[in-house]
């Protein structure tokens, strides 16, 4: 039965070679557009459970600014701190909508005042908890004499988020979110499930600089329960067990200086990409419009026509609807590629038999079992597959670099070109089967009908 | 009725769906649309640009861009760019006449006039989705912008284009405030004005300024993503091989009907002009059904399959691709058929 299953490989190999070639090199690209359908289902699916798992059955605005980098310089200036913080003051104050002005950013720590301070005075900390560690950037943020941690500035309110959990400490209370002098500033920090090991709840972590020239102190009351996350303000999901989460302060000082200046850490902390930029508005449906007239009031008080609002909910419905759209025109091409793929191998198989209706007539007439071609069809289908899957991964490897061409290859793909290679050569060798079983033994040895 | 061969009907869903790949893969990397001044996010084709930097401090402001000395023969439009992405275009706007007949877009109000930039009025025109982001007050509307309140004068109608998107601040009254750094657009009915315009833009500028030329780079996205490409592309090759394929198979079925035909006399040419028909006749069929196609794609699953940007160039190019398909398909089939020996096929060998 070897020699057999031999002698039909070579025979398929080496005398019908353009029909082998043609044949894997088919399946090899049906099989890249199928993956691609899927990896765009999988992106589909997972867009919308995260918009419905974040947005719900509100609606949610975004604040932008119109300009560039003038503009940002401008509404950095102290010029317009009063007015940033006034428009904060309401936004946060607001009956008509939630103000939600959590995003996630560095901590950095460093001591300008220490010329020796270096790596061997960082707190205790992994790698993976580096920033830009995921996006490969750990290592541009990375010096001697600074430390780029990830961090989380959080609004009142965040222990409510659906997938946030303690596993020890305490959440942070009311007054935590508010800095009431400029001196020996402790700030209060959660830390994700990476720092279990290496920090404990007490620790005082020196040095932090949470977006802020001055240093404060860290104080860690408690550590958040393993993958616990929630969807930041780019609605991505964030898995917190490598970030710090510390309370987005106001501040409860006096700080107008002597000669009317403001004090440094007001003017860091009321940067408008830590209050304003990037906020979210989160009101009902029935609201959106009396939220968004609100808001320009508010504006309008303040004088601070560079913002504006984004509708980010009815951006992702069209965005959503946009995706659902390509991916139904993918599902199409696939099942496409996949029914041509099944009438191909069949053709292939019905034409290797009839071309060798001899040898197969041979093969009855001394015996063999229909066990047997099956296995020898199978063979016959496998050859084509493993040859298939070589060619996959050379153009996986040479074509794919996701800038000119993308395969989409994800979690799934393998396990997907099994399925279909098993499914093929099983309804293949069926296939085969059946067409032997209804020629008769005079039609096989008489090749000319 | 005779039978019509399975291969002939593999031949016509192949050739379908081959079409429609590409008309997909033209539609999004051909741009053959003609493109109207509202499509070209209210340019003509002879914008040109220039990017001024300010090299000094930002926050000083001694040096202004004095419109007034900005002249030319013809009559044009000059743009300052303060922002623009889908959503929103906010630029100032100066011109010697209304050159683009802005004013035939008005739906409520006016559009700008020469009183305007001369007296450097307080006032913008906003496109109809824009009134959201204004503010009333004692019955007028007022659009902000860098701690001013400019007085929306006019509102365009809604076109369901960029238009709708956009907001026009007089550019006299910008200059008056602003920097005179940034990015300006000129525009007029002719290049030669587009470029003295420019230069005169260029002379008017105080000498520690940088300054370069630009072209326009629209903000409205043309094209698949990588992914969507590789789709299609594979897609239609993965098809065309199974047309190969589907010869192969076809051949080797009809080999005793193919003998026994050239037993009769029938040469290469018959050959040829006999599986040509039958080519020439499934693309022509193929070619109704993907047009067909193509519309019921618009009514059903509008927003992915981009039909506005379908032209009649995309189905000419299309055209001509199956009937080169269909060409060397009956090519194949004659070589084919050339290989086909009589004898050893007639006896059974």
């Amino acid at each position: 039965m070897r020699s057999i299953i031999f002698e039909e490989i070579k025979n398929f190999v080496i005398n019908r070679t353009v029909v082998a070639v043609l044949l894997i090199i088919a399946f090899s690209f049906s099989f890249i557009a199928v993956n691609i359908t899927l990896t765009d289902f999988i992106y589909a699916s997972n867009e919308q459970s995260a918009a419905e798992e974040s947005y719900g059955d509100k609606t949610f605005y975004k604040i932008t600014f119109i300009g560039e980098d003038e503009v940002i310089n401008r509404l950095s200036s102290d010029e317009y701190k009063e007015n940033i913080k006034n428009l904060y003051d309401s936004l946060k104050t607001s009956p008509l909508f939630d103000y939600n002005c959590t995003f996630k950013d560095s901590m950095l720590f460093y001591n300008a005042d220490d010329t020796e301070y270096s790596s061997d005075d960082f707190p205790p900390h992994k790698k993976e908890c580096l920033f830009g560690y995921e996006e490969g950037d750990a290592d541009f943020y990375t010096s001697d004499d600074m430390l780029y941690l990830k961090a989380v500035y959080v609004s009142q309110g965040f222990e409510k988020e659906q997938h946030i959990e303690l596993s020890s400490g305490s959440w942070f209370k009311t007054e935590d979110f508010n800095v009431s002098s400029p001196d020996n500033i402790v700030l209060p920090v959660l830390l994700g499930s990476a720092y279990k090991d290496i920090c404990k709840t007490g620790d005082k972590i020196e040095n932090a600089h949470p977006a802020v020239s001055k240093a404060v102190t860290l104080s860690v009351i408690g550590f958040l329960k393993e993958n616990s996350y929630f969807y930041d303000n780019n609605n991505e999901k964030t898995i917190l067990n490598r970030y710090m989460i510390i309370p987005n302060w106001d501040i409860g000082y006096d700080y107008v200086l002597n000669n009317q200046s403001y004090d440094s850490f007001f003017s860091d902390t009321y940067n408008i990409f830590n209050k304003i930029v990037n906020a979210r508005i989160i009101c009902s449906n029935e609201n959106a419009d009396a939220a968004s007239e609100m808001f320009y009031k508010m504006l309008n008080d303040n004088k601070l026509y560079e913002f504006s609002l984004i509708n980010e909910t009815s951006g992702m419905r069209q965005y959503l609807s946009s995706l659902e759209g390509r991916t139904v025109s993918c599902g199409i091409i696939a099942v496409f590629m996949i029914l041509l793929s099944v009438v191909m191998f069949c053709f292939q198989v019905y034409y290797n038999i009839r071309k060798n209706r001899k040898k197969y007539g041979i093969y009855m007439i001394s015996g063999i079992t229909f066990k047997q071609l099956f296995v020898l069809m199978i063979a016959n289908a496998l050859t084509i597959f493993i040859l298939s899957d070589m060619l996959l991964c050379i153009l996986n490897f040479s074509l794919n670099n996701g800038m000119i061409l993308d395969f989409g290859t994800n979690d799934y793909t393998i396990t997907v070109l099994f399925i279909i290679e098993t499914l093929l050569s099983l309804f293949m060798a069926f296939f085969g089967l059946y067409k032997l079983k209804k020629m008769n033994l005079c039609t096989l040895l008489r090749e000319n009908e | 009725m005779k039978k019509i061969s399975i291969e002939y009907l593999l031949y016509y869903l192949q050739i379908v769906f081959i079409g429609m790949f590409l008309m997909i893969l033209l539609a999004y990397n051909l741009n053959l649309s003609a493109q109207n001044f509202l499509s070209r996010e209210m340019f003509s084709e002879n914008v040109k640009g220039i990017n001024i930097s300010n090299s000094g401090s930002d926050f000083e402001n001694s040096d202004k861009l004095d419109l007034s000395l900005i002249t030319s023969d013809n009559d044009f439009m000059l743009y300052k760019y303060i922002s623009g992405d889908y959503d929103e275009i906010i630029r100032g706007i100066y011109g010697t006449a209304d050159v683009f007949g802005f004013s035939n877009y008005i739906s409520e109000g006016r559009f700008f006039n020469s009183d305007d930039y001369k007296n450097k009025t307080h006032t913008a025109v906003i496109g109809s989705n824009m009134l959201s982001k204004t503010i009333k007050e004692n019955g007028k509307y007022y659009f902000g912008y860098s701690q001013e309140l400019f007085e929306v004068i006019g509102i365009f109608k809604q076109t369901d284009n960029n238009l709708d998107n956009c907001v026009y601040l007089n550019l006299t009254y910008i200059l008056e405030k602003d920097s005179f750094s940034g990015l300006y657009y000129a525009d007029a009915l002719n290049e030669d004005t587009v470029s003295l315009v420019l230069s005169a833009v260029q002379n008017s500028i105080p000498q520690n300024s940088e300054y370069y030329f630009v072209d326009y780079e629209s903000i409205n996205e043309y094209g698949l993503d990588s992914m969507g490409n590789t789709l299609y592309i594979f897609s239609v090759l993965a098809a065309l091989i199974h047309l190969l394929l589907t010869t192969i198979f076809f051949i080797t079925r009809s080999e005793y009907t193919i003998s026994v035909e050239k037993l009769c006399g029938m040469t290469k040419k018959s050959i040829f002009i006999k599986y040509g028909c039958y080519s020439l006749i499934l693309i022509c069929v193929s070619f109704i059904t993907i047009v067909l196609g193509v519309n019921l794609f618009t009514n059903f699953q509008n927003g992915f399959f981009p039909t506005e940007q379908l032209a009649c160039g995309h189905f000419v190019i299309l055209g001509l691709a199956l009937l080169t398909i269909g060409f060397l398909i009956t090519l194949l089939t004659v070589l084919l058929s050339q290989k086909v020996n009589i004898s050893a096929t007639l006896k059974g060998r």
